[in-house]
Order: C-alpha cells, then sequence, then structure tokens
C-alpha cells in the first residue's frame, strides 16, 4: 500500500513539475520591394526569452522591434 | 486572561473525553426478509458519519464509535433491494432485506441537506461520477449535457461553463464539499473549476438557492460529493485510462483509500491530455487543445462524537483558446488545421487552483454542530501574444466559513440555524499587459434560519435568510454595500409511489466586481467590457412544483417552473470597437420572466428484464420587460437512453449496452444581434464489460459518439458566430482496474 501511495505522490510530482519554456521567436521587417517579412530569431528560452518579450530586439541601428514568440 | 483560556480549555478536553461515556457500538444482523437467513456481504453505512461496516457470514454486523446521535443509515446488499433508516447505538437491529426484482433507481443521498433524495423537499438531481458511465464523459461538461434542464456553454471542448435553466456564471455556485469554489465564473471563457478525480457525484440543484449556499444562487447549484473512504480497514486502488479518437484524447487516474483504526485516508492523482479536436471533415479546430492535471487527497476521523475531514485539491490546466484571431479579414476557414497538435500555442490559459477544506463535526444526542473553514486560490493567466507576459493576470483569494447547528426537538421538528462568512481577494500580477478587473475585496456574511417539520407522508420547510456584501476596490477607490432578505418554503406530499413537492424560494445576486468595475479587453471572450457602477441587485423568485410517480417497472417526473427576475444584469453588444474589440456593457434589465419544465420516463418492461427505456424532454423560453428574448437561452433538448443490462458472472461478461440519442432543437428565440441556431441529433453507442476474478475487477468500456458524423454547431456554444462545429464521429476505449484488499 505504501508502494501505490508513493506512486501516486512520484506521479503528481512528476506531471506538475514543467520543463523550461522556450520559444521560437521572430520581428516583422520589410524587405527591399517594401513587403512585409519575418525575420526568424531563433529559439530562445528562460529569462533570456522574457527579456525579449518585455524589451524587444535591439537592430543594428540601435533601435528596438517587437518581438513576437511562438510558444510549444 | 490567561486563566480563562486553560478553563475553556479544560471544558473543551472534558466535553471531548465526555463524549466517549455516549460513544457506543452499533449492533445488528440483516436478514433475508423471505427465508429469514442472514445476508452476507451487506454494507450499512451512515453518510452522515461516514463510517460502515460489512456484514459476516451470519448477517451479524457492528460499527464501533457510533454516537448516540440518530443517524441515517444506507443498507445495500447484492441482490437485495437498498434500504434506509434513522438509528442510533443504543439499540440492536434487525434489517429484513427484500429480494431485488428490478430497481428503477437507487437510493441516493442528497449531500446538502442530509437527507435521501426520495425524503428531500426540494428536488436534487444527481449524477454518479465513481462509477464507469453508460457513454463514456471525458470532460464534466459531456457529463452535464446529459442532465434534463442542465446545459453547457462551451468555448472549444476544453472549455465549459455549466447553465441551468438558462442561467450560468456568477448565477451558478459550485460547492466542493460544502467549500465554495470561486474561479473567476463571471468569464464566459472559464470552466467549472473542478474535475470528475475522486468526486463520487454530482448533486444539481435547479433555480434560486441562496438561502443554503449564500448570494448568487439564482440560477442553481453544482454541488460535487467527495469519494467515500474505503470500509473500516480495507484498502482499495485503482487506475483508469481512456482514449478518444477526435482530440486523440488520453485521460489517466489513479487513487489509493485505506482505513486505518479511526483515520481515512484518500489520494488522487489524474491527467489529461487533448489535441485540437476534428470535425465531422476530418479538419481540426486550431488551438483547441488542453492539458490537466490534478492530484487530491482527503484525511477523515471519528472519534466518539467528534469528525473531522481535512481535503485538499491541487489542479493545473493548461488550454487553448480555439476562434481567436487578430488579422483584420476573420472567417472559419482561418481555424481550421490538418495537422494534430497537442502542444501549447497562444491565445492560451493558465490555471492553477488550490483548494483546502476543514470540517469539523459535533453529534449531541439530538443536535450537531459544523465547523467549515476553507480557503481556494485560483491563479488565472491568459496568454495573448506573449509567451512570458501574461495578457491578464489574476490571483482571487477567498477564505470562507460555515457554521451550522440542527437541533431536533422531536422525530417530525427539526430546526438548522447557520452562519456563513467569505473574504474574497482579487489581486493582478505586476506583469500583466491588461488590468480587467482592479486589485478589490469582497466581504460576504449571511445568517439562515430553516425549520424542517413532518412525518413521512407530509413533510414541510420554511427558512429565512439576510446577507450583507461590501465590494471595496483599491482603485479606483470606492466602496460599495448591498444587502439581501431571502426565504424558501416548500412541502410535499410522499406516498407509496407518489411524490408531490411544491417550493416557493428566492434568491439573491449583488453585482459582481467585474460587473461594475471592468473596463478592459476580455482576450478569451474577445471582447472590450465596461462595467456599471451603478448596477442593482438581482432578485429572483421561483415556484416549483415536481410531481413524480415510481412503481417497479415505470417512473415519470414532471417538474414545471416559472422564474422571475428583478434588475437582471447582463452583457449588451454595443455598435462600437475600441482597439478592434467589440464593445459590451453591463445593463440591467427591469424584470426577464423564465419558464419551462422537465418531463422524464424510465421504463423497465416486465416481460424485458433487462431493458431500460429512458427519456426526457426539456423546455425554457425567458422574455423580458420589454416582451424580448433574452441572450444565450438554450434550446428545448429530447434526451433518450436504451440500456440492455446482462447478468453477472465470474471471469469476462458483458454488464450492458446502451444507445442514446440527444436530439436538440432549434433555437429562434433570439435576442438582438444574438444568432439563431438549428437543431441536431446525436447518437452515440457504447458497451460496458467487466474481468471479474477473486480479488479484482476490470471494467472496460468502448463506443462511438455522434454516430452519424453530424455537422453541428450548439447554440450556446462561443464558436457559433464562427459557425465552427462540434467534433464529428468520435470513437473510444477505455479499462478501470479495480484492486480491493482487506
Amino acid at each position: 500500500m505504501k508502494k501505490v501511495i508513493l506512486g501516486i505522490l512520484a506521479m503528481s510530482a512528476i506531471g506538475f513539475t514543467s520543463c523550461k519554456k522556450c520559444s521560437e521567436c521572430h520581428y516583422e521587417a520589410l524587405d527591399s520591394s517594401g513587403a512585409e517579412v519575418e525575420v526568424e530569431l531563433g529559439e530562445h528560452c528562460g529569462d533570456d526569452l522574457k527579456t525579449l518579450e518585455s524589451s524587444g530586439y535591439q537592430l543594428s541601428d540601435g533601435t528596438f522591434v517587437e518581438v513576437h514568440c511562438h510558444a510549444h | 486572561m490567561k486563566s480563562q483560556t486553560y478553563k475553556l480549555l479544560f471544558l473543551v478536553l472534558i466535553f471531548l473525553e465526555g463524549g466517549g461515556y455516549y460513544s457506543q457500538v452499533l449492533k445488528g444482523v440483516v436478514l433475508n426478509s423471505d427465508t429469514k437467513i442472514g445476508v452476507s456481504g451487506a454494507y450499512i453505512y451512515s453518510f452522515d458519519l461516514e463510517i460502515g461496516n460489512s456484514t459476516n457470514e451470519k448477517g451479524n454486523f457492528e460499527i464501533l464509535q457510533f454516537p448516540k446521535y440518530k443517524s441515517k443509515i444506507l443498507i445495500s446488499a447484492h441482490g437485495y433491494e437498498d434500504q434506509s433508516m434513522f438509528i442510533s447505538s443504543d439499540s440492536i437491529i434487525t434489517i429484513l432485506m427484500e429480494p431485488k426484482h428490478a430497481m428503477l433507481d437507487e437510493f441516493v443521498v442528497a449531500t446538502p441537506t442530509g437527507k435521501l433524495q426520495g425524503e428531500n423537499i426540494t428536488y436534487v438531481t444527481t449524477v454518479k461520477l465513481n462509477e464507469p458511465a453508460s457513454i463514456n464523459n471525458n470532460t464534466i461538461g459531456e457529463v452535464l449535457t446529459n442532465v434534463p434542464g442542465v446545459y453547457v456553454a462551451s468555448v472549444g471542448r476544453g472549455i465549459s461553463k455549466p447553465v441551468i435553466r438558462g442561467l450560468s456564471g456568477n448565477r451558478v455556485v459550485t460547492y466542493l464539499d460544502g467549500l465554495r469554489i470561486e474561479n473567476q465564473q463571471w468569464g464566459g471563457d472559464h470552466g467549472v473549476g473542478v474535475t470528475a478525480l475522486g468526486i463520487d457525484r454530482l448533486e444539481i440543484i435547479k433555480g434560486p438557492s441562496s438561502l443554503l449556499y449564500g448570494s448568487d444562487a439564482i440560477g442553481g447549484v453544482l454541488y460535487y460529493v467527495e469519494a467515500q473512504y474505503a470500509k473500516k480497514n480495507t484498502w482499495k486502488s485503482f487506475i483508469e485510462t481512456s482514449f478518444e479518437s477526435s482530440s486523440l484524447s488520453n485521460t489517466t487516474n489513479l487513487g489509493t483509500q485505506f482505513t486505518k483504526g479511526n483515520s481515512k485516508y484518500n489520494f488522487f492523482y489524474g491527467s489529461s491530455i487533448n489535441a485540437d479536436y476534428a470535425l465531422p471533415s476530418g479538419l481540426r479546430v486550431l488551438d483547441s487543445r488542453f492539458l490537466s492535471q490534478a492530484f487530491k487527497t482527503s484525511y477523515g476521523y471519528n472519534k466518539n462524537r467528534w469528525k473531522i475531514n481535512v481535503r485538499y485539491n491541487f489542479s493545473k490546466s493548461i488550454i487553448g483558446i480555439p476562434g481567436h484571431s487578430h488579422k483584420d479579414s476573420i472567417y472559419t476557414e482561418l481555424f481550421y488545421t490538418d495537422k494534430v497538435n497537442w502542444s501549447s500555442t497562444l491565445p492560451i490559459q493558465n490555471i492553477t487552483n488550490n483548494f483546502i477544506n476543514v470540517e469539523n463535526k459535533f453529534y449531541f444526542d439530538k443536535s450537531y454542530l459544523t465547523i467549515q473553514i476553507g480557503h481556494t486560490a485560483n491563479d488565472l493567466k491568459e496568454f495573448e501574444e506573449k509567451v512570458t507576459i501574461p495578457g491578464i493576470d489574476m490571483l482571487l483569494n477567498s477564505s470562507t466559513l460555515n457554521l451550522r447547528y440542527a437541533y431536533k426537538f422531536s422525530p417530525i421538528l427539526e430546526l438548522v440555524n447557520g452562519v456563513q462568512g467569505m473574504y474574497q481577494r482579487n489581486s493582478n500580477g505586476k506583469n500583466a499587459e491588461e488590468i480587467l478587473i482592479p486589485n478589490a475585496y469582497t466581504a460576504d456574511f449571511g445568517i439562515y434560519s430553516i425549520l424542517f417539520a413532518g412525518n413521512e407522508k407530509f413533510k414541510f420547510q420554511s427558512g429565512l435568510r439576510t446577507d450583507y456584501r461590501m465590494i471595496n476596490v483599491d482603485s479606483p477607490n470606492f466602496q460599495k454595500d448591498f444587502t439581501g432578505i431571502n426565504y424558501a418554503i416548500g412541502g410535499g406530499y410522499f406516498a407509496k409511489n407518489s411524490i408531490i413537492r411544491l417550493n416557493i424560494s428566492s434568491g439573491y445576486r449583488a453585482p459582481h466586481t467585474s460587473e461594475m468595475i471592468a473596463n478592459g479587453v476580455h482576450h478569451g471572450s474577445f471582447q472590450y467590457v465596461i462595467g456599471d457602477l451603478e448596477l442593482r441587485t438581482e432578485n429572483a423568485s421561483q415556484i416549483d412544483f415536481v410531481y413524480e410517480y415510481a412503481n417497479k417497472h415505470l417512473s415519470l417526473i414532471f417538474n414545471p417552473f416559472f422564474n422571475q427576475i428583478q434588475n437582471f444584469i447582463y452583457l449588451q453588444k454595443q455598435d462600437s470597437v475600441i482597439t478592434s474589440y467589440p464593445v459590451y456593457n453591463y445593463v440591467q434589465n427591469e424584470n426577464v420572466a423564465m419558464h419551462g419544465f422537465d418531463f422524464g420516463v424510465h421504463y423497465h418492461p416486465h416481460f424485458l428484464h433487462r431493458l431500460h427505456l429512458e427519456s426526457s424532454y426539456s423546455y425554457l423560453k425567458a422574455l423580458n420587460s420589454d416582451g424580448d428574448f433574452i441572450d444565450q437561452i438554450p434550446p428545448a433538448k429530447w434526451l433518450t437512453n436504451v440500456k440492455v443490462e446482462f447478468n453477472e458472472k465470474d471471469g469476462f461478461y458483458i454488464k450492458n449496452i446502451v444507445l442514446r440519442n440527444n436530439f436538440i432543437f432549434s433555437q429562434n428565440d433570439v435576442a438582438i444581434n444574438e444568432l439563431p441556431s438549428k437543431s441536431y441529433n446525436l447518437l452515440s453507442f457504447g458497451f460496458n464489460g467487466v474481468i471479474k476474478t477473486k480479488h479484482n475487477i476490470i471494467n472496460i468500456n468502448a463506443g462511438v459518439k455522434n454516430l452519424f458524423n453530424s455537422n453541428y454547431v450548439d447554440h450556446l456554444s462561443n464558436l457559433k458566430y464562427l459557425n465552427l462545429a462540434a467534433p464529428g464521429i468520435n470513437f473510444y476505449i477505455g479499462a478501470k482496474f479495480n484492486i480491493n484488499n482487506k
């Protein structure tokens, strides 16, 4: 019986433990023809992802653009 | 001060110890009424005290720690009719069990009043959740759609809200074994908050029930009753799993229950994973996936005149919000996908619930006292455009107190007095993009008194309650107070084959904080919501009549009602748009009148013992004082079940096969700007089998829902405006492995 209880507690602990959150991110820009394109920024995780979403992505000219990430 | 504390402690100890002198052993024998031979394996259980025991091979039994208080016991034995009686430990009882011919309805206890359903003046609908259903139900929402007079407002399959006689949201109160569940239920996309894990049954009260359940219960009550503990000094465990083809979903639950001496323990864990559901066309509805997990545990202890239950419940859900887009042009095909996907994507709800409930009950010779303290914490995050920054982030902490003292003046006269209180705090997360409801607290206080009188044939109840609610908002800072007085009066005539019940009850609901101060985007329902500080209290009055007839082969029920709600609060769509969201204002109508009926029949022909035919029809109509129809009123529904049962035997056998047909009528009585809906028919088929070994039982079930792959959109679906249909044909298979040991 103790094994059953321990099994339930172990299942609960494993089940409720979430893995590190990672996402594919991009920002929107205009290409040379003026059409809107998505510029991929690759996968970002944890605090890096949080900073990217809250502060945006800094372009080479120093400006910040809004970043969109997709949960998966 | 110190000496007074010691005196009080001493008195409490004397009181608890003194109880020992009066604590008794209940002894008796259970006999076959025809042969007068002892019935072995009969189970004698007090639902009030939550203790029981089985008879030995001679039919004798004894239950320890049974107080002198006259408690109702249920006696059940395989092959015999269920029985119930009031009993106290100062007598040795002989129980005669009548061999079962056919039982249309088993005895069910209506927990809130502590009376049997068949003896309750208020009609209570009960749905068993701890047994394999005739046809598999994946969610509580599916369970509710098969109850007469009860409906579900849904957003895909992951979010479903109960609708009782056309009322939902704040107007339907949910209780989990005496603990009021608060989970931002005002939102059209905020679901039930309780799963079927570790639940014995669901009791549904239709209509205003403020007397026992307080402010807000003007539409009805969902009362979940936790699983019973294992029998004395035994343990049992189970693991169950099921699969459904439409969402490629898997639900797995496991649990163990055991008792040792006077202590009782329950542990449960469950998880459910669901991909986007498949439409009749085979395409899937994007972002209709959801994932949920729950853990719960209970501890119970009986000693002399004292009983305590401590229950804890933790659950976490990640629910996709289908039918949501920021594109300028929105059309149905935008939400279709041909890919199977379980992983979460935006927009999404992330909900975490913690519930704790401590119930103490003290029994005296003619009375009992219940002290219940509980706390619920509901953390709701809606991620809209960013995966780490929530659009909405609200933590709702609610602390509740229930005191109830019941005194029996005589076997036919009982007075129940009670006090209920709740302190609720809504807090917004610092990182949330939107604040829909500001930080605020709500304090509720209610006091009530109910008189029960009557003998076996005639019963009567009447009661009065007064409530006070205070809402205090941080910013903009303001405070509002509301008071309400409610009553209920009812009577019943209980003959051998017929029961007549007539109830007149009132309900009261102070405006919710969200209805007064909301001013922002609610992503889940795709609305810009604006509240009104000048909203007044809603008041409801209902007349409810129930006629029941039952013999061994036929049972009938006819339940007409009329419910009138003054100052009805509702969301009205405006012609304006704010930040691309349509604007909805909370407004009030002077008077809304709702009337309708439920009719049900259950026939079990004498010449075909294995056949059960069940059918019910529910009808509802609602008009406001301007003569206009009300938004979100469910259409009529006609539910039919044909079940064939088979004899039990060792090894494998088919327990029953079931054919279910749900015909939902069209709804053309719609409010301004509301879409009508077409009728639809859902045919389902299922079978339940059992593999029985010496110690263990394995239940297996399989079947198909929406057998004809009907393409339909329910009237109460939030996806109706996008014409996004419900799931198509859906095969399921499941198994439950039960392990019992002494």
